[in-house]
């Protein structure tokens, strides 16, 4: 058995362990346990954590975990889909005159652990493989870094919902990070714990509250416990495997109610091995008495409010933002070197790496060179011999496809006409979706009032969704201008960085009177709109101001200005003339 | 894409979804309904439910090595299997079970059509066509995960092969067509993006898969998971006959198929339904008529009943109805309505089909 605190900790001389634990690493620990026990069938873990020790050393102690015979095997971002797979070796067939394969990543692997590093970004056809693999159980156990934080998107929602847990190290410090306990025994026979029906009820309907409703995460859910219970070495599944479970496949830390005491509560700190006559004990106890679950309900209820009900859902990949949807084919703005559209000539050099050349071009290519190459290498040349071919030959499509657009609405939700203004931007969302069927356009609306600035609809091109989101729209109170003009650009950021166009949309009178702070002072407030505007204005998003005041004020011009955006009035800013403006610009952006 | 029978999870052994199973059978009964969508969360048993159906069909006959699933009756020009070179022996028959091709996201063209054989290209200069995926299902399903999220132009070729039941391709100087027969099967998530209307049109039938409501029902799900995953070949075996016994009704069903009549009067009903609900073309009336044939199959009956145009028509016409963004109640409910002006209901009767329409206050997806 491997020392393996002492080693990290050789690794970090400086660093002291802290005497408490963090109890996000231990259950780190734990998962990773489970998950290099190679007859968990879960399959994937998700792990959010940033690059650093804390991630090395999690890793450090999996790969001890592991033992020999397996490793951990990396699949990076920018690998090309048919490597999962195995497939024709052009270079070393056309070398070998024979057709030679190439086994593919994942058969390879099957015994391994395969780390899929910056998983937030992976490409569509890549996620969807990786999806399907796991589904038919032809993948190896995966692990999904992903380095995004909770405001940004994730990993794509079809892994998230395939992997069995969900780790976050954010919290972790490197002190805490230090303590590696010793490794317990492998995970021995986790197949025969035993889950009572009861606690099986409490998990689905736990699983519920935290907004989880689908079957594989149930599952998940249903193997984590076992998994626990084994490293218990108990027979039968307890509460407190079941509530460590809940928190390892929804990632979220359920909280023990104060003032009660809860032994068999919480991951238990201590190591392991010394455990199993405390958990015979416990184990017995458990028999005696009826589950007691009101426990588990408290700490729900403490989960509950300690989530936002949004952050609780996309957390877990269940719905909020549309990473999945928002990735498809845009990972490059570059419309020139398209993955995907219609092709549109040929070119020597592949447009992205992994590309497949176009046959019949290359073939036609090397055609009328083959008597001469033949002649050239001291052969005769007849119909039926084999064709030679350079690497001059090679022709490429070249695809094309035009640039997506992203409209961001920002309205001004505060003061007295509001509610009847966020009706008729909700009317223009409305319109535009319905009308960006073909063109496959996002939209995005963002409201001001109080405050603060509020997504209230996440860039989506779903028409359903918009409804839903904007089902009960806030309205009145002051107006957080510079929060608003700061949320719009990291949002039109983030659809630059996924290839898509942004187009902002300020529906306001130009007069903020909340500081970026929050508190109500109209000069700051005025300063920190114009110099948010100029930079974004600096980043050269095409924007339009549309000015709703009744007698409109140099306010909002001045904010155009600043914004370098067009400048519109409109004090009755209705849907449909809106919807009509608006896609006058977003038509022309497509065309251009 | 071989997978062993003990691995897949028994048809009959699905907890609930009793709209889903209904529709993949329907379907897989009269593949000419054209394809199946199932829209709905994830994680809801969609593409549990569609491998299992397959497994659960009549197996096919084929002959060994066959990479178009040819009938042995007729085989098709291009397959080299079944019209061997020369004096050749033709390979013997075996009997699979019908296949489930899934079509990866991100599947290119070349793949899903078949494209030019690279391999006998380069080695040995010879111009060949490799079978895409599409031949891979004839005489099976296509399976699309995420369909809201392939590729337009892939939709809207998978959707012409389906219709037309043919795959022809003209393109890097091949001339090929071969037979592509399967049921189209779609499932998505509406939240993520819609289809496109005329997209949705091309969809036999429409159906909305949610999470089952009970905490009960939702522990039998896990429950029979995890019996299934310890160990498959007797959780299999347990739930054998009751497998057989759908199996045999979807043989029986196909048979009596042919023999099924639909009365002047309930095509008149199904004409006047379609309008009532403005259903463009011809598409909706023709996909009702034969899915209430269907349903009566299923039933072991030989002449259509009234009862089961009401039956079918949420699924037939609930994705084909215009969207009217200020009607915000759901496209089923719409269905609904017209089905009882149309069928005369008398107010005070209980929902026309309350086996499936949504209790109220679910959510709706989509096609509102």
């Amino acid at each position: 058995m491997l020392d393996i605190g002492a080693q990290a900790l050789a690794d970090l001389p400086y660093i002291q362990p802290l005497e408490i634990e963090n109890p996000a690493w231990t259950r780190a620990l734990k998962a990773a346990s489970i998950i290099s026990d190679s007859s968990f069938k879960g399959g994937a873990l998700t792990l959010n954590a940033g690059p650093g020790p804390v991630r090395d050393a999690w890793l450090s102690y999996l790969s001890h975990l592991i033992g020999d015979e397996r490793r951990v095997a990396r699949l990076p971002g920018q690998t090309a889909p048919a490597r999962l797979e195995k497939a024709l070796d052009l270079e070393a067939s056309l070398v070998a005159g024979r057709p030679v394969y190439q086994s593919g990543l994942l058969a390879r692997n099957t015994e391994n652990i395969l780390l899929v590093p910056m998983a937030e970004r992976l490409p569509p056809l890549l996620t969807g493989k990786l999806a399907q693999a796991i589904d038919n159980k032809t993948a190896p156990t995966m692990i999904f870094l992903c380095e995004a934080d909770a405001q940004e998107e994730g990993v794509p929602k079809a892994l998230a919902e395939r992997s069995a847990m969900r780790l976050d190290l954010h919290t972790v410090s490197v002190r805490d990070a230090a303590f590696l306990p010793p490794l317990g025994k492998p995970i021995d026979d986790a197949d025969a714990i035993v889950v009572p029906d009861g606690l099986l009820d409490a998990g689905t309907n736990a699983l519920e509250g935290l907004g989880v409703v689908s079957a594989r995460k149930l599952f998940s859910l249903l193997q984590v416990t076992r998994a626990l219970a084994a490293m218990d070495l108990v027979p039968v599944a307890s509460i407190s495997h079941l509530t460590g479970a809940i928190e390892l496949v929804t990632g979220f830390e359920l909280q023990a109610p104060s003032g009660e005491e809860r032994e068999t509560e919480v991951p238990p700190t201590e190591p392991q091995s010394p455990a199993n006559e405390n958990s015979m004990d416990e184990q017995g106890e458990d028999d005696s008495e009826p589950l007691d679950l009101t426990a588990l309900q408290e700490m729900m209820i403490a989960a509950k409010a300690a989530q936002a009900p949004t952050e609780a859902l996309s957390a877990t990949g269940m719905q909020s933002t549309n990473n999945r949807n928002a990735v498809i084919g845009k990972s490059g703005a570059n419309r020139k070197n398209a993955k995907r559209g219609r092709p549109v000539g040929l070119s020597r050099r592949a447009a992205f790496d992994g590309q497949r050349p176009d046959t019949v071009a290359t073939l036609n290519q090397a055609a009328p060179w083959q008597r001469m190459r033949a002649m050239a290498r001291g052969k005769s040349w007849e119909p039926g011999q084999r064709l030679i071919i350079t690497r001059d030959d090679f022709r490429f499509k070249r695809l094309n496809h035009p640039t997506e657009t992203t409209v961001i609405f920002a309205v001004d939700a505060s003061g007295s006409t509001a509610l009847e203004r966020l009706g008729e931007a909700k009317g223009c969302i409305e319109i535009l979706l319905g009308r960006c069927y073909v063109r496959r356009d996002q939209v995005a609306l963002i409201a001001f009032r109080g405050e603060r600035a509020d997504v209230l609809l996440e860039p989506t091109r779903s028409l359903v969704r918009a409804k839903k989101s904007l089902a009960s729209l806030p309205g009145g109170g002051p107006t957080p201008l510079a929060d608003a003009l700061c949320q719009s650009h990291v949002m039109a950021l983030r659809a630059r960085s996924r290839g898509q166009q942004p187009f902002l949309v300020f529906l306001t009178d130009g007069r903020g009177n909340i500081a970026l702070n929050g508190e109500p002072d109209k000069q700051a407030a005025k300063d920190e709109a114009l110099t948010a505007a100029k930079r974004c204005a600096a980043d050269e998003f095409p924007s339009l101001i549309i000015d709703i005041a009744r007698r409109p004020r140099p306010a909002a011009s001045e904010l155009a200005a600043a914004l370098c955006a067009d400048y519109c009035t409109l004090p009755r800013a209705d849907a449909q003339t809106m919807s009509t403006l608006i896609g006058r610009y977003v038509d022309q952006d497509s065309r251009s | 894409m071989v997978t062993r029978m003990e691995d897949i999870f028994p048809f009959a052994a699905i907890v609930g979804q009793d709209e889903l199973k209904r529709a993949l059978l329907m379907a897989a009964i009269d593949p000419s309904l054209g394809g199946v969508l199932a829209f709905g969360d994830r994680g809801t048993g969609k593409t549990t439910a569609i491998r299992a159906l397959a497994a659960l069909l009549p197996e096919i006959e084929v002959r060994d090595g066959c990479q178009y699933n040819c009938d042995p009756e007729k085989p098709v020009d291009v397959c080299r299997i079944c019209n061997p070179a020369g004096q050749k022996e033709l390979p013997k028959l075996v009997r699979i079970k019908a296949p489930v091709v899934d079509l990866p996201l991100g599947a290119t063209e070349d793949r899903v059509c078949g494209a030019l054989d690279l391999e006998r290209a380069l080695a040995a200069g010879e111009k060949a066509f490799e079978p895409g995926l599409l031949a891979n299902a004839h005489r099976g399903f296509l399976y699309i995960d995420e369909v809201n999220l392939l590729e337009d132009h892939i939709v809207d070729l998978l959707l012409d092969v389906a219709a037309s039941a043919w795959n022809v391709v003209e393109r890097e100087g091949l001339s090929v067509r071969h037979p592509a027969r399967f049921v189209l099967v779609g499932s998505g998530n509406p939240e993520e993006g819609e289809l496109r209307p005329q997209l949705l049109d091309r969809f036999g039938i429409s159906i909305t898969v949610s999470s089952p409501k009970s905490v009960k029902e939702r522990v039998e799900v896990i429950k029979r998971r995890d019996l299934f995953e310890r160990d498959p070949a007797e959780f299999c075996a347990k739930w054998a006959k009751a497998n057989h016994g759908i199996r045999d009704s979807v043989i029986a069903a196909r048979a009596r198929l042919q023999s099924v009549d639909v009365p002047d009067e309930v095509l008149e009903k199904i004409s006047a339904l379609c309008l009532k609900l403005g259903v463009d073309g011809l598409r909706g009336e023709l996909t009702l008529m034969r899915a209430a044939r269907v349903a009566s199959a299923m039933d072991a009956r030989d002449m259509v009943e009234e009862q089961d145009v009401i039956d079918t028509a949420p699924m037939a016409l609930s994705h084909r109805l215009r969207r009217d963004p200020l009607d915000d109640a759901g496209s089923a409910v719409r269905v609904e309505r017209a089905l009882g002006s149309v069928f005369g209901a008398p107010d005070d009767a209980p929902p026309l089909n309350a086996k499936h329409s949504q209790p109220p206050g679910t959510k709706t997806y989509g096609h509102a």
